[in-house]
């Protein structure tokens, strides 16, 4: 093994994370090599610094105030009321569509209705009806009679 | 109760359910927070936040990974996200590393006494700080937390192989950060 390799290998050689085969080549290496076996030295020692590093323990009362924000978190059990919640805004949409659709719908038949209404009168009405042509039978009925009145 | 039936019992309504994981990993998550948090506020925050993130998505825990590595997933990142927001805050300028380093004895005491391994720590967390969140992350999982090679790896989402070189490099960095310590006058 080559000092390249082998530098690679201290960390997990310290940790145990190497394979039997790979801890045998180092350590043989190692036998052999001054500078890889003393770079391994150093790096344990910045390893057992951690040994007496500090463990905290968690504030107190931290997991009763953990409990209180969670407690405040919306319920977890299965309910329909998020279901129609969650919908709500929509469906208050579409039926606001739906009622301006149909009340646009009745408009606009009354107005047609009444639209027709005032055409049917308006057909009725004699007023309607285009003059006559002046030598037309129609127009020399209409002088007759107006003559004898 | 085993973690699963816990879980299970959460997400069927059971809310006070959820205090049996928080008091079981409280301290683990809260040292690991410490550790990447400069500020002990900033850390107790980022610890509560951890525990309610893990409860709202509770529901989306597969038993494909332990419930712990899933836990400090969360605890990682949101620790991360506490450094992007207070970026300003969070990292050690070159001037904080000097004003720093001048607190520490010029001279390591041998590890045997008491004194020793106390200054030998402080230093240690000095170092500690001012390395890459990349290279502290790592080491913290590995050397705070014990966790083996894999789990790290699946807590952040990187090869085991990335890990390995994330660790080496992390020590590398710490030991020349110590041999300064002991250099100094």
């Amino acid at each position: 093994m080559r000092c390249s390799k082998a530098s690679k290998c201290l960390s997990p050689y310290i940790d145990g994370e190497l394979g039997p085969q790979e801890r045998a080549l180092l350590e043989s290496h190692l036998a052999r090599c001054g500078g890889c076996a003393r770079k391994l030295e150093e790096l344990t020692r910045v390893h057992s610094l951690f040994v007496d590093a500090e463990r905290v323990s968690a504030p107190q009362g931290f997991s009763a105030e953990v409990m209180e924000k969670v407690s405040a978190q919306p319920s977890r059990g299965f309910s329909l009321i998020p279901f129609f919640t969650r919908f709500a805004e929509v469906t208050a949409v579409v039926l606001a569509i739906t009622a301006g659709i149909m009340s646009g719908n009745i408009l606009t038949n009354a107005l047609t209705l009444h639209h027709r209404g005032e055409t049917i009168v308006a057909s009725l009405s004699l007023d309607t009806f285009e003059a006559l042509p002046p030598d037309s039978l129609g127009s020399a009925y209409i002088s007759m009679t107006e003559g004898r009145q | 109760m085993n973690e699963i039936e816990i879980i299970e019992k959460v997400n069927q309504g059971d809310t006070s359910a959820f205090e049996a994981l928080v008091q079981t990993y409280q301290g683990r998550i809260y040292t690991l927070c410490r550790y990447l948090l400069k500020n002990p506020q900033d850390a107790e925050d980022a610890a509560q936040d951890t525990f309610v993130k893990a409860f709202q998505g509770l529901k989306s825990f597969t038993p494909t990974s332990t419930f712990y590595t899933w836990l400090y997933r969360i605890a990682v990142n949101t620790c991360l996200d506490f450094k992007r927001k207070s970026s300003l805050q969070s990292f050690y300028s070159s001037a904080d590393i000097r004003k720093k380093l001048d607190m520490v004895p010029s001279k390591l005491p041998s590890p045997e006494s008491a004194y020793a391994a106390k200054e030998s720590i402080r230093a240690l967390r000095v170092a500690l700080n001012s390395i890459s969140e990349k290279l502290r992350v790592v080491i913290v999982l590995k050397e705070i937390e014990g966790l083996p090679y894999e789990e790290i790896a699946s807590i952040l989402g990187v090869s085991v192989g990335t890990v390995k070189s994330r660790i080496s490099r992390a020590r590398e960095e710490l030991r020349k950060m110590m041999e300064e310590f002991t250099e100094q006058k």
